[in-house]
């Protein structure tokens, strides 16, 4: 058994196992951020890292309003593989993208209130934009849903379990680069659904927090962007760069 | 049944650019004015909290409903149109100020070439150098007409600029150019170092405090870098809440409607009555009387509500007769993105027309004998400030994602610069508006329909405009370049810079055009139709500055049109 092996069999343990024993007493805790750990604490199967759970201190509006907590996991874990915590910095899952794109689905983008969902629905011919009748939640949820079907069938296992090269290579046929088309989604295209995790990822991670990615401010830091200041009246000319400590609209209240 | 409102002697549908000016002018003149506009009212004091990103830029909030009107699309006649169902190509203004509260503030007319296309290109060129399918026509106006009417404009909105050396003014901007950042020292520096003629953009946001001719006071830009797709907190950027708006308001002649959608102009026997509208919230039917209708909606709108009303004949591309529809243009852009490995630029800050231009390569400043193509574009560098979300690029080659892209997209994201060039599509027998048979508004009447594609023309300007760009990059020093001198068929799913214009275009004739150059419709003469809509052709410049003075000149012609009811031209 290689090494990578035996780290995949080790945390598909460690999920089963803890699934089981601890799944009772977690419920005020805030089981997704525990589940949430298992991959940052690669192959432990021994401690329970409670430091994030709701106890601790995490934000009421960090809940999940749209994913349960199995999709939570599946698209903190693909939206790593777009943006992976690095010698860098942080990356999207820890800058709090699923946390972000979970909201997002319950707006009024989400619901595509603002789209035109007026019948009759035609192919149209690649120059003519959308042309199906679901909502922008339902294209991520269908894609979302297609996602976890793919990988269990062709690696027999959920994606937040998979080592990070399998998780890419299921992106990989998603993004459908290729033109391959290998995954069959009814309704919309496997492509369609990873632009719209990777435009929610960019956004999860350089929006104002408010919106509930872009955790303290980190993907801004990344970019050395300072966010929302009222005036650069006295920067705009200056020949050296200027890095700014960051601020968010919560300064405006 | 509708409600049927006192007569006035105005009613003015759109109050944005074109409708503010209209309103403020007739209003202090001392005429009743109704100003009617189907999106909400808007402030200054809405944008307080505007440094957001993801509202404004991504989810659109300025922007037009869809779910209650879009226009449908198609590349050509032969394929059935299909409704644009999510704003991707456009930025559709909506609300009280329009489009002019999310432009970014660049404040050019349109060229003494524009104004006489057909005439000036036969003159050089002869007249084999205009193709079968381009319905290049003159405007029935000529740049010496018009400039007074931009000096007022540019004294009203308090634009500030500095003189272009291609094309000097008799006079001068009312303000002295925005500050020079490093980035446009450098193109300045070396654009001129090619021989070229670079002059700092003509800018809608103040570079000082100001006080115009009406008496409007307002502060200095911040260069805080929220101008496109925002409006502006301080009220340094011109747009019509805070110049032409108060001044209408102030006489105490204008009343503003907001949430008003009108449907259709009633007229009868060559004469319009009135128009009929809906107020969006309520549901409510209203006739609104007037001796003079004006239409100052978007290009689209405006077009649209000439062929629901069945104002004017329908262009029809087969028989080339008609006119309502014709001549529907929009811009591309044409660029060089350049990478630098060994510098970092404040590019976080900015402002929305805070560049440089030049017109070496635009409209008939070069000679095009060897050409296979006319006109060409601006070139200009911009620092208009990155944003986070929509700025990720890295030289080409770069990962869209993982490890790699997160690498590059973060190195390079102070390390990159633009030039470009706005380009014009020229008039096209075969790119037109006209009324979709299947798909309706919100309120059961017909879209509109947009025929278009780019031909021969745009794909050989392109290719020569983009080279102009990589070679000033070149020039730059960039450490990698990266420029696409290919362009595909017009996408309404992707981004078109969208400076709709044409559709109820401006001429001489009644046979070819839709209304004459003070905006009055040939065949029922109390309607006047404003905005880029009017345009016969596109130019290589950004519109505002040229309809408003078209509106400027148009409130000369109303107000005559007032006293004395007739054909103006």
């Amino acid at each position: 058994m290689t090494e990578k092996e035996e780290k995949k069999f080790t945390r598909r343990t460690f999920m089963k196992n803890s699934g089981i024993t601890v799944g009772g007493i977690l419920l005020g805790w805030g089981v997704s951020e525990l589940f949430g750990d298992d991959q940052k604490k690669g192959t432990s199967t021994e401690t329970v890292d409670l430091s994030h759970t709701h106890a601790s201190g995490a934000h009421a509006s960090e809940a999940l309003l749209v994913f349960t907590l199995e999709q939570y996991r599946v698209v903190e874990a693909a939206v790593e593989r777009i943006f992976p915590e690095d010698e860098l910095g942080p990356g999207a899952k820890s800058l709090g993208v699923a946390v972000y794109i979970d909201h997002q689905l319950n707006t009024p983008w989400g619901n595509s209130s603002r789209d035109y969902m007026v019948g009759p629905f035609k192919q149209g011919t690649a120059t003519q934009g959308y042309q199906g009748r679901q909502t922008n939640a339902q294209i991520f949820m269908m894609g979302l849903d297609a996602l976890q079907k793919y990988t269990e069938k062709n690696y027999g296992d959920k994606f937040y379990i998979l080592s990070a090269e399998q998780q890419d290579a299921i992106l990989v046929d998603f993004e459908n680069a290729s033109g391959e088309n290998k995954v069959q989604i009814d309704g919309i295209s496997s492509s369609q659904f990873f632009q719209m995790l990777h435009s929610l990822t960019m956004e999860g991670l350089y929006s104002d927090p408010v919106y509930g990615g872009n955790k303290d401010m980190g993907g801004w830091k990344l970019k050395n962007y300072p966010g929302h200041q009222m005036t650069y009246v006295n920067i705009i000319e200056k020949e050296e760069f200027v890095v700014m400590e960051p601020t968010s609209l919560s300064s405006m209240k | 049944m509708a409600t049927k409102l006192p007569s006035v002697d105005v009613v003015v549908v759109g109050v944005g650019w074109a409708g503010g000016i209209i309103s403020a002018e007739l209003t202090k003149k001392g005429y009743k004015v109704v100003g009617l506009e189907r999106g909400k009212e808007r402030k200054t004091e809405d944008f307080l909290n505007g440094h957001d990103e993801l509202k404004y830029a991504h989810r659109k909030e300025l922007m037009q409903d869809l779910s209650k009107d879009t226009l449908t699309f198609r590349n050509k006649d032969l394929e059935e149109a299909l409704p644009m169902r999510k704003m991707s190509a456009f930025s559709l203004g909506t609300g009280v100020g329009g489009a002019g509260v999310h432009w970014n503030g660049f404040t050019h007319l349109f060229l003494d070439y524009d104004f006489q296309i057909r005439t000036k290109t036969i003159e050089r060129y002869g007249e084999s150098k205009i193709p079968e399918d381009m319905t290049l026509q003159d405007w029935g106006i000529t740049e010496e007409l018009i400039e007074p009417y931009f000096k007022t404009f540019v004294e009203m909105a308090g634009t500030s600029g500095e003189q272009n050396p291609l094309r000097p003014r008799s006079w001068d901007y009312p303000n002295p150019p925005m500050k020079v950042t490093p980035k446009m020292k450098r193109f300045i520096d070396t654009t001129e170092e090619m021989g070229l003629n670079p002059f700092i953009s003509p800018s809608g946001n103040l570079s000082q405090n100001y006080t115009n001719p009406d008496g409007v006071s307002r502060a200095a830009c911040q260069y805080c870098a929220f101008c496109d797709h925002f409006g502006c907190e301080y009220g340094a950027k011109s747009d019509p809440l805070v110049t032409v708006l108060p001044v209408a308001q102030s006489t105490g002649n204008f009343e503003l409607r907001a949430h008003s959608n009108v449907l259709e102009v009633l007229h009868e026997n060559g004469k319009a009555t009135g128009v009929r509208y809906i107020n969006v919230l309520t549901g409510e039917e209203y006739i609104q009387e007037a001796r003079v209708v004006i239409l100052s909606a978007y290009t689209f709108t405006n077009t649209k509500l000439l062929l629901n009303s069945k104002i004017g004949t329908p262009y029809d591309p087969v028989t080339q007769t008609g006119a309502v529809g014709k001549n529907y243009a929009d811009h591309f852009l044409s660029m060089a993105f350049g990478f630098f490995d060994d510098e970092q630029f404040n590019d976080y800050a900015g402002a929305g027309a805070l560049g440089v231009s030049l017109d070496d390569y635009n409209g008939d400043f070069f000679d095009h004998t060897e050409l296979d193509f006319i006109h060409g574009g601006l070139i200009s560098i911009s620092q208009v400030g990155n944003r986070p979300i929509g700025s990720n690029l890295a030289p080409l080659g770069t990962p869209g994602w993982g490890a790699e892209f997160k690498k590059q997209s973060l190195y390079y994201y102070n390390r990159q610069m633009m030039v470009f060039s706005q380009t014009p599509m020229m008039p096209n027998r075969y790119n037109y508006l006209s009324l979709d048979p299947t798909y309706k508004d919100e309120y059961g009447m017909p879209l509109l329909r947009m025929t278009v594609n780019y031909s021969k023309q745009e794909n050989n300007a392109h290719k020569f405009m983009t080279n102009k760009c990589a070679e000033i990059m070149e020039n730059l020093g960039a450490t990698h370049i990266m420029a696409f001198d290919q362009q595909g068929d017009y996408n309404i799913g992707s981004f078109v810079p969208e400076h709709s214009i044409g559709g109820t275009i401006m001429g001489e004739d009644p046979a070819t055009s839709v209304v004459n150059n003070y905006s009055q419709v040939w065949d029922v003469n109390n309607v006047f139709v404003l905005g880029a809509s009017t345009f016969a052709s596109q130019s290589g410049v950004n519109p505002t500055g040229t309809l408003g003075a078209l509106a400027y000149r148009a409130a000369e012609g109303i107000d005559s049109f007032l006293k004395e009811p007739k054909l103006l031209v």
